[in-house]
């Protein structure tokens, strides 16, 4: 672990487009060893506060704190070798690498020695039940250990906190429950604390600890599950158009 | 499954050895036939040691760079500044200030100072255009060296402008050519294996994916553009020392870069045996092109080629490559090991494997 304190937060996030604000106000903080669910519908602005957690995006306003750090000024590669760590919705693997270069090229930007972060490496894929496809090539895989390599990139950086927007999407229901299943595994593993963008309410409300909920960019409810799940707001905006 | 024997050091003394023995041999065997063949192929050496430069950051980075002729022009200037005897200097440079007049290094010192200047000059650029990326970068780069190219033929006093500087110490032959271009292969495969190598590599597949992953991408590009600019600056010392003149008139580090940018597209710019299998190819389709024009004796006949035929030809060459092949002759693939020597490697991968089951 990087030790860089026990709570990711974000407060008061604003983020324009040109005129659109995308993100109003936005405050959210995620503790360590805590599974948060970040629902809403499409276009609600899950990825963008992802991205501004994740350096990728400057807020117009607000600030992201990583322990007692104010890391807003920080660069994305800064920020995940501090132990904050993203995953992305197209995945985005290092297509004409194998699979075992893709992550042991996370290990070795942490600046681990060659043979520690191959060791490394190695010992994440095969937790996640890819050691048979170290060897292929990244564009060579079929979508859902695509997916896999993409958490196993993020993992084997030791994060204190990781960002997973939408790991599940695309997958079948039974890849996409066995991948959630295995994120709960790695909190209990690493004590990590994990945002979780998903869509399917079975699985969240199943899964987190606590929910948050955006809709057009502004929180409409936070807190346990039973709590979110009662907001009227929440059934009527989100839960009301149909479980996907 | 890909086999690419890069990624073990056993693979990298394979690579080095397929390469580099054929090489040698060819370039020994060619060289010891007369000065005609000798002079080629030290032309094609000294190419090549350039071309391994230029892929050292185009093959990792997946950046084109129409730039580095500019560290050709600046370390071969230098060298020439460092070594040309100081009687001479001051009657070929008047304008030179006297203390660079009085200066006299010998060839190896005088080379390196020409190689330490491009490295500098690499950093310093490198740090602005290496924030930048895909086609605003290639554009970046080719201004870059459109500026030096420029100065060096407008600094009359130090380069004497669009006229030869002549006057260089002629010692660069086929051997030290043969030398200088193992050396440059040998760096690349180093780096290639090198951490810096792979992660480059990443931020050439996906630079948003590297930065998530914690790379700093603009360093990694930072570090291939210095050595890389040095090797191509250590050519154009070579080149330098090898013709014994130097000048910027008439577009010839115009046609230098085009020549051996193609070099490495016809290969296959994302491997070294693409650099030099391209090298091969385009130096000896070059030189046929070259004898053509010089006019060929057919029985009575005399077969005179049109003048210009040699850029025509290069280029045709390499559209045809590129639209039969757009990976280059190698796709970008170095030689696989044969199975007899990578089976020891895959054997160690399982070893890897197996003892972190174990340690379960
Ligand atoms: N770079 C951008 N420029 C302009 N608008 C953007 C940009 N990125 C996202 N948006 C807009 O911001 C809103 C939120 O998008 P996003 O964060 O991707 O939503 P979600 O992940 O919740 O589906 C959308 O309306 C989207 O069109
Ligand atoms: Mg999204």
């Amino acid at each position: 672990m990087n030790g860089t304190g026990a709570r990711l937060a974000a407060e008061g996030i604003q983020v324009r487009f040109g005129g659109l604000t995308v993100i109003s106000g936005v405050s959210l903080t995620l503790e360590k060893g805590e599974i948060l669910g970040l629902i809403g519908p499409n276009g609600a602005g899950k990825t963008t506060f992802v991205n501004v957690l994740s350096g990728f995006q400057r807020p117009n306003a607000g600030q992201v704190r990583l322990g007692a750090q104010d890391v807003t000024p920080w660069k994305p590669a800064q920020r995940a070798r501090a132990g904050l760590v993203r995953t992305f919705q197209a995945v985005r693997l290092f297509g004409g690498l194998t699979v075992l270069e893709n992550v042991e090229i996370a290990a070795l930007a942490q600046g681990l020695p060659r043979a520690e972060a191959r060791q490394r490496a190695m010992d994440t894929l095969r937790d996640l039940e890819l050691a048979p496809h170290t060897a292929a090539i990244a564009s060579s895989l079929p979508y859902g250990l695509e997916r896999r390599v993409g958490i196993a990139r993020a993992l084997v950086m030791a994060p204190d906190f990781i960002l997973l927007d939408e790991p599940a999407a695309g997958l079948n229901e039974a890849e996409g429950d066995e991948l959630l299943a295995s994120i709960r595994a790695i909190r209990d593993r690493h004590g990590c604390g994990v945002l979780l963008i998903e869509h399917n309410m079975r699985i969240v409300f199943g899964l987190c600890d606590r929910v948050h909920v955006l809709r057009s960019g502004a929180t409409i409810a936070e807190g346990t599950p039973d709590h979110v799940r009662a907001q009227p707001e929440v059934r009527q905006a989100y839960l009301g158009e149909g479980e996907r | 499954m890909r086999n690419d024997p890069t990624h073990s050091w056993q693979g990298i003394v394979w690579t080095f050895l397929v390469l580099g023995i054929p090489v040698a041999v060819a370039a020994l065997l060619l060289a010891a036939t007369g000065p005609v063949l000798s002079r080629v192929v030290t032309d094609a050496l000294i190419k090549l040691t350039m071309v391994v430069g230029l892929y050292i950051f185009i093959g990792n980075s997946g950046i084109f760079s129409f730039g580095h002729a500019a560290f050709i022009v600046v370390g071969s200037y230098a060298s020439a500044w460092m070594t040309i005897p100081p009687t001479f200097k001051k009657v070929i440079l008047p304008g030179l200030p006297a203390f660079m007049q009085s200066i006299h290094l010998d060839p190896f010192t005088g080379g390196l100072v020409g190689v330490l200047l491009a490295v500098v000059l690499a950093f310093v650029i490198g740090l602005a255009l290496m924030r930048l990326a895909g086609i605003a970068a290639s554009i970046a780069s080719f201004a870059f060296f459109s500026v030096i190219v420029v100065i060096y033929n407008n600094w009359t006093g130090w380069t004497k402008g669009t006229a030869s500087l002549v006057g260089l110490p002629v010692y660069a032959g086929p051997k030290l050519a043969l030398a200088a271009a193992l050396i440059a292969m040998l760096l690349a495969l180093l780096f290639q294996y090198s951490r810096y190598g792979l992660l480059l590599r990443a931020t050439r597949e996906d630079a948003v994916a590297a930065r998530a992953a914690g790379v700093e991408v603009e360093r990694m590009r930072l570090i291939a553009f210095v050595v890389s600019a040095a090797v191509v600056a250590a050519g154009g010392v070579l080149q330098g020392h090898f013709n014994g003149a130097l000048t910027t008139t008439a577009n010839v580090h115009l046609n230098l870069t085009f020549l051996i940018l193609a070099m490495l597209v016809v290969g296959g710019m994302r491997s070294l045996a693409g650099a030099v299998i391209g090298v091969a190819i385009l130096a000896f389709v070059a030189e046929l092109l070259r004898q053509l024009e010089r006019g060929w004796q057919i029985g009575d006949v005399t077969i005179t080629a049109p003048s210009g035929l040699g850029q025509v030809g290069l280029g045709i060459v390499m559209l045809v490559v590129l639209i039969s092949r757009p990976q280059g002759l190698t796709k970008g693939r170095e030689i696989p090991m044969p199975g007899w020597l990578s089976r020891r490697e895959r054997q160690g991968d399982a070893n890897l494997i197996e003892s972190t089951q174990n340690a379960r």
